[in-house]
């Protein structure tokens, strides 16, 4: 029995089957890198955080402005 | 494979010598082929596959006899000396394995040395779980410091920059080290002018397929090309899980740079071409846990791919400057080969044997091609495992290896380096540990 078709045939199945895994595996992972949280998305991404403002007088008192934990102005959420 | 076994390291000789002869024999049959080709693409394209499967030939049998005899002359005595060394764990969201790692670290054979946690702005209980450690523990002081995100190499040069040791040792956040690495390693600062020596990156976690085959590859396919390359002192990448640098020498070439994604071979390529000398020592061994799922793999070696191209591109200058040693510009060079030119002509010749298979009813040239290059691997892993006492039993996985294993990574790599010709933007992409270690 020649043994050298049915390896032939074996390793071209093979290698068709593992450069098709391999393409599809490349663009799988470059889909779920791109659905990865990124390191800045901690905040939330539809509603402002509701941060109560102070009152009057403690504001007079420290005399700075209210602010956020980035610098922005506290707000309602829209 | 020691002084102490030598009927086995003889007949693992004899095999590989067997297997040699076997593959140039495949080689003298695959020129006798005759397959009915139309002159063209076609004909061309095989012509120059042949001649670049003769050169993995030459590459093949190059790395066998310089590991051999650099294995030769890894006996070399030691003078005794035990300086004093700093171990640095840049750490950044490792909570899962830095007391683990710490832990290990304490069992290691050397009187003096101190370890340097450094916690890069973690997001998790790193810096708390690792500050449980901080102190005096016999010989050993732990240090643990804390520092705004910046990335490993922003972590390293500030553990350098704090290190009280002559000598430092640079790692990753989760490897756990052999017991004999620190003494094993530092014999080779004997010569002033080693400023680093790469240690051997051992598969942890081989729990299923896609773990051995990385078993296998990082024996067969970095740690053989590091320990020929060893021979010429001109290691190309000192690997970021286990690393020993003089002081003096990282510090003359500013330490590690963060415009790469590969920052241990672009310090690696400093030194080379600021002419200092790279070393490979096979038994500063350094456990690390392995991607087990093929995602996560690719996302690996996607950074790694990107990282060095950058890093070559970065010195490409030196490829072409005589001055800096000609062991590193053959370095530099075979980077090349083996970043670039490899994968591509991997990829492509598959891409042609399939297409020749399907138009010219010839898979020939394919089953030849994978014979040549699997009869190569089986020498390769025959002969590295036993040189570094390995199990036997991850010989055979090189079938599979050449197979599946190196072309679905040739692939991811052709791709990445398409992205990083476009230079399309990436992120680091930080692994998620499990925690095997």
């Amino acid at each position: 029995m020649d043994l050298v078709p049915y390896l032939s045939t074996v390793i071209v199945v093979a290698t068709l089957a593992t450069v098709i895994l391999a393409v599809f595996s490349y663009a799988a992972f470059k889909v779920r890198d791109k659905r990865r949280p990124r390191e800045d998305s901690t905040a939330p991404v539809f509603f402002r955080r509701y941060d109560p403002a102070p009152s009057p007088s403690a504001a007079d008192e420290e005399g700075d402005a209210p602010t956020g934990p980035h610098g922005e102005s506290p707000s309602l959420g829209t | 494979m020691r002084c102490g076994r030598p009927l086995y390291f003889a007949t693992v000789l004899l095999v590989i010598g067997g297997l040699v002869v076997f593959s140039v024999l495949l080689f003298g049959l695959l020129l006798e082929l005759r397959i009915d080709l139309p002159p063209g693409f076609v004909r061309g394209a095989l012509v120059g596959l042949l001649g670049f499967l003769f050169l993995l030939i030459l590459r093949y049998f190059c790395l066998l006899w310089f590991s051999y005899l650099a294995h030769l002359e890894g006996e070399a005595h030691t003078t005794g000396h035990r300086p004093f060394i700093s171990i640095l764990v840049p750490a950044y969201n490792e909570g899962a394995v830095i007391q683990g790692a710490i832990r290990s670290l304490f069992g290691l054979d050397y009187p003096r040395f101190e370890i340097l946690v450094i916690d890069d702005g973690s997001t998790d209980d790193t810096y708390a779980r690792a500050c449980t450690f901080e102190g005096e523990h016999g010989r050993v002081t732990v240090r643990v410091i804390r520092k705004a995100n910046g990335g490993k190499s922003s972590a390293l040069n500030t553990g350098i920059a704090e290190a009280r040791g002559e000598f430092v040792l640079c790692m990753d956040g989760d490897p756990t080290l052999g017991r004999d690495t620190l003494w094993t390693a530092v014999r080779h600062f004997d010569n002033p002018s080693v400023a680093a020596v790469a240690g051997n990156v051992k598969v942890m976690n081989r729990t299923n397929l896609l773990a051995r085959l990385q078993a296998l590859e990082y024996v067969e396919g970095l740690n053989m090309v590091r320990k020929a390359q060893g021979f010429f002192r001109a290691v190309n990448i000192v690997p970021g899980p286990i690393g020993i640098f003089r002081k003096r020498a990282l510090e003359s070439v500013g330490g590690y740079d963060s415009d790469t994604f590969a920052e241990d071979c672009d310090l690696t390529m400093k030194l080379l071409i600021q002419r200092w000398q790279v070393v490979y020592e096979p038994r500063a061994i350094a456990y690390t846990e392995a991607p087990e799922q093929l995602l996560d793999l690719l996302k690996q070696r996607y950074r790694w791919t990107r990282g060095i191209l950058q890093a070559m591109r970065k010195h490409s200058w030196a490829l072409v400057d005589p001055r800096r040693g000609i062991a590193t510009m053959v370095t530099l060079w075979y980077m090349i080969f083996e970043g670039i030119a490899w994968p591509m002509m991997n990829v492509f010749a598959h891409v042609l044997f399939i297409f020749m298979a399907y138009n010219y009813e010839s898979a020939l040239p394919l089953l030849f091609w994978f014979a040549q290059l699997t009869v190569l691997d089986l020498a390769a892993a025959l002969f590295c495992v036993a040189a570094e006492e390995e199990r036997m039993s991850l010989v055979p996985y090189a079938i599979f290896y050449r197979l599946f294993f190196a072309l679905t990574i040739d692939v991811s790599k052709v791709f990445a380096t398409i992205e990083e010709v476009l230079r399309l933007r990436m992120e680091w992409g930080k692994l998620q540990r499990i925690g095997r270690i």
